[in-house]
């Protein structure tokens, strides 16, 4: 099996999840106690609208029926109307989707950023005073909920010391990189507590392993053999782990953006359902679920690429 | 050396979570005030101020007692979600691995596509449907929490069936329960136990970033998170209001995720 | 155990007579790394000469691996403590700093393990992996680095040389796998291999060929081969004098042909009496009863003592050391002149 194979055969895997996804997202709107019409049309009800609702979502239809009406829908974008915004539900997806994939993505950077140094100093100074208090201080972050961290930075970062702004997502790249640097930061401290300790913890399985032994008959330099023979096999760890804990990631932002005001999906979530705007409920779980499996399957695919071992199983 | 090294942090741990869970449950005597009673004269005192050793909110109401009676929320949410969670999906876990076949079939079926949403994103759908409040909050956890645990049981059981002290039990006839319950349990548990340390510590920030968006408790009780973000506005002038809730969860949290790493350290040595 | 008369006597002469290149007084080393300090290797001193095979022979746990990853300072850096002097031409290897024992490492001295596979980086090709002590090494430019990879593949024996070398260590097979480790041990061409079981994870038909292999390139490069092993019947295919090691120290030396016909220690005895036998009729193995001493508190005196057939009293207090015996053969037995000789 070449390595196309094992990336078709990833795929296939997913498809089933996928459609889990889509199932689980569908019955959203159908486990509401009493009439969903009611909920969903909330103030707007009227009979005539009811009447609408019901043919369109084929209430009265037996359940496959009604699956099957939504994956229509869904193929031709259609993910229902919000009562709250009065707009489609797709719309908004896609107006606020850049967002919270921006933080998503700035998070994740920032938190590679940290982690993999930080592992990698933890790890070859094993045991000693720096490891334990990056290990130490990372645990503490662990405990700490995110949000509580985020109005923490805020606290420090803004209103003490007016550093960066808080609310607001910016125009522009740049404008981006500043008005996300907060939210994400919080986020990637989070998640730098788990990466640290898995990555630390492969790193010493490296350490460990015989073939550093070699290397080190072989007479190469500290840095040779750090970068070219840890590093290139730590990296594979840190793939998976990334890959592991991606969903952890993207929770965070709900929290985060509903902290620091950001116009993201993860905000809309929030609001949609004190105003029991349950289309859009249940537009965004479907989205969210989707993306996740995505972004696993791409990490999948970037570790074979990445291990040779991978393809010749 | 390295036991020994090992053996603080955990003691640290356990320390921390016991202070917890006293300071919870003896509140009543530790505090003279009601949680709930407002007091208009006294609004966002300082702590120290008038008796109150950790202040007032904007309503006046004691911080201390506040934070500690939030703690039986809080503590509930750390231990009665997660235990149910545990014992549930541990079963189906034991029970999955064990027998295999179609079962194991669906039962991966639905871990894989649990495990495709982020876990809060699950949790406010299902609120979103029941509605905010406490006990619906429970529910959303047990409903969705459970699936981790027959993960990881079913992964250790898959391993320990083949061994041999299961086919000796096989051999001398014991049946299926017996076996599951009296030679595997005891062997498969040990990570579903760690696991729930952490699981803890998520549940109770799960439930106080719930409780943060105003979706877990409803007014007047009080729980960390929801005092957490009932003192957005007053962030800039009283800085005890989030600061105090927040330090409450951080204790409780590091305490548990201590306790967990001391376990996994013990059961697992490198 | 069978060539006796196979090999040549001009290399036996050549060799007796060549200089030293390594010489090791009195290696010890301890671990710190438990709650009580373990002396490992105790008091250990050869010498090889050039274009030699020099053999460490012991059972599990005698200390022969550490003895040959002390030489070049390859012990973990923490918790270890290496005695005593390496002689490598004039220079002291354990008194070198770390800088310049790595450019002794790989390019004069060079080290071949016991299981290739877990020896190798399972994400570089084998290219990368040989050209990086050229890289490490010598000024060679990728072009003649290129080149002096494709002589080494050849050198020992992989055929279509370029090909195999843009592939991974996984895409080989065990004995393939431990040429290529040899390919880059012998990378810069050094004047001394020192070879910790290199063919104990093979299988024995492949055993055969890495052995010739590695005896073909002493012939041809003139170096020197420090080869431990447990496997006697290796060490006597391979080697012209051998080191027999117990319990952290060498209890014989000898010539091989001499150590096996003329032991001159009880454990070397046992040892060879342990073998089995396919000339006789004899069902039954004969082990040496009992195990080696804990090396955390070290017995004074003999360390085979508590299981040798001819102790003595005065065997435990006496303060062991290599005695002569025959020519060139040393012995750390008090009783190496009467102990009886082999029935052969």
């Amino acid at each position: 099996m070449s390595r196309f194979g094992f990336v078709w055969g990833r795929t296939l895997q997913a498809i089933p999840v996928v459609l889990g996804v889509t199932i689980i997202s569908f019955f959203v709107l159908r486990l509401i106690p009493g009439d969903p019409t009611s909920v969903l049309l909330g103030t707007h009800w009227t009979p005539a609208r009811a009447a609408h609702l019901r043919a369109n979502l084929g209430l009265n239809k037996p359940i496959w029926e009604q699956y099957y009406l939504f994956m229509d829908h869904l193929f031709h974008g259609n993910l229902g109307s919000s009562i709250y915004y009065g707009r489609p539900v797709s719309s908004l997806i896609v107006e606020r989707l850049p967002v919270t994939l921006w933080l998503a993505a700035y998070s994740t950077v920032i938190a590679i950023a940290i982690s993999v140094p930080l592992a990698t100093i933890s790890a070859l100074r094993r045991d000693r005073v720096v490891d334990q208090s990056i290990r130490a201080t990372f645990l503490l972050a662990f405990a700490m909920p995110p949000f509580w961290v985020g109005l923490v930075l805020i606290i420090l970062l803004n209103l003490h010391f007016h550093l960066f702004p808080v609310a607001g997502y910016g125009s522009g790249f740049l404008d981006h990189l500043y008005k996300l640097f907060l939210p994400s930061l919080t986020i990637a401290l989070g998640f730098a507590a788990i990466l640290i300790r898995t990555l630390r913890n492969g790193i010493l399985g490296i350490l460990n392993a015989d073939f550093i032994d070699t290397a080190r008959a072989k007479g190469l330099s500290r840095r040779r053999l750090l970068v070219r023979h840890v590093l290139r096999n730590a990296m594979l760890s840190a793939v998976t782990v990334l890959g592991v804990n991606l969903s952890y990631l993207i929770g965070s932002t709900v929290v985060i953006e509903n902290v620091f005001a950001l116009p993201g999906l993860g905000q809309m979530l929030a609001s949609s359902i004190f105003t029991r705007d349950l289309s859009v409920v249940q537009g965004i779980t479907l989205v969210f679920g989707t993306f996740v499996v995505v972004i696993t399957l791409l990490t999948d695919i970037a570790y074979a690429v990445l291990d040779p071992r991978v393809a010749y199983d | 050396m390295v036991r020994w090294r090992g053996r603080v942090p955990f003691a640290i741990g356990v320390t921390l979570v016991a202070l917890t869970i006293l300071g919870a449950l003896l509140a009543p005597w530790l505090t003279s005030y009601d949680p709930n009673s407002q007091d208009i004269l006294h609004t966002l005192a300082p702590p120290g101020s008038n008796g109150h050793l950790l202040g007032t909110d904007q309503f006046g109401r004691d911080v201390l007692s506040r934070v500690l009676y939030a703690g039986r929320i809080d503590l509930m949410i750390a231990f009665g979600a997660t235990a149910v969670c545990f014992v549930f999906g541990s079963m189906v876990g034991l029970v999955s691995g064990y027998f295999g076949g179609r079962v194991d079939a669906v039962l991966m079926r639905i871990v894989d596509v649990v495990f495709a949403f982020p876990f809060i994103v699950l949790v406010l759908t299902i609120i979103a449907i029941l509605g905010p409040g406490l006990r619906n909050m429970f529910f959303a956890i047990w409903l969705v929490s459970w699936v981790p645990y027959a993960r990881i049981v079913r992964g250790e059981v898959l391993v320990a069936k083949r061994r041999e002290y299961v086919l000796a039990a096989k051999a001398l006839g014991f049946r299926s329960p017996r076996i599951m319950l009296g030679h595997l349990l005891p062997n498969v548990i040990t990570p579903a136990i760690v696991f729930s340390m952490l699981d803890a510590v998520n549940n109770v920030g799960l439930g106080a970033a719930l409780g943060f968006l105003g979706l877990g408790v409803q007014d007047p009780t009080a729980e960390w998170g929801k005092m957490i973000s009932d003192a957005q506005n007053f962030m800039s002038t009283s800085w005890w209001l989030p600061t105090i809730p927040g330090i409450a969860i951080a204790i409780f949290g590091l305490g548990l995720s201590l306790v967990g790493d001391g376990l996994a350290d013990r059961f697992r040595p490198e | 155990m069978s060539q006796a008369n196979e090999r040549p006597i001009t290399i036996q002469e050549h060799v007796s007579s060549a200089e030293e290149i390594l010489r090791v007084n009195d290696l010890g080393v301890q671990f710190n790394t438990g709650p009580r300090p373990v002396r490992a290797v105790e008091g250990v001193s050869f010498s090889v000469r050039r274009g030699e095979i020099f053999g460490i022979v012991g059972e599990s746990g005698c200390g022969k691996s550490a003895t040959l990853r002390a030489l070049i300072g390859l012990l973990p850096e923490r918790g270890v403590q290496t005695t005593g002097q390496v002689w490598f031409g004039n220079r002291n290897l354990l008194d070198l700093g770390e800088r310049p024992m790595r450019q002794v490492r790989g390019a004069e001295i060079s080290m071949v393990f016991q299981d290739p596979m877990t020896y190798l980086n399972p994400v570089l090709r084998i290219r990368e992996q040989i050209e990086e002590t050229l890289k490490q090494h010598t000024s060679l430019g990728r072009a003649k680095r290129r080149a002096r990879a494709v002589e080494l593949m050849q050198l020992v024996g992989i055929a279509v040389p370029e090909r195999r070398l843009r592939e991974y260590p996984h895409q080989f097979s065990g004995g393939m796998r431990q040429r290529v480790l040899l390919a880059i041990a012998l990378a810069c061409s050094p004047t001394v291999l020192l070879a910790d079981e290199p063919t104990t994870a093979l299988d024995v038909t492949i055993q055969d060929q890495i052995l010739k292999l590695l005896k073909r390139l002493r012939d041809e490069l003139g170096m020197s081969i420090v080869l431990v092993s447990h496997d006697l019947g290796v060490i006597a295919q391979m080697c012209e004098r051998v080191a027999v090691m117990y319990a952290g120290q060498i209890v014989e030396t000898a010539p091989v042909r001499q150590l096996i016909r003329n032991p001159r220690h009880p454990y070397t005895i046992g040892l060879l009496n342990s073998l089995p036998r396919t000339d006789t009729n004899s069902r039954y193995l004969d082990p040496i009863p009992g195990a080696p001493p804990s090396l955390i508190d070290p017995p004074t005196g003999c360390r085979f003592a508590d299981r040798c057939p001819f102790v003595l009293e005065e065997c435990r207090t006496w303060q062991t050391s290599l005695l002569e015996a025959e020519n060139q053969q040393f012995s750390r037995c008090l009783r190496h002149e009467s102990l009886p000789r082999r029935h052969d």
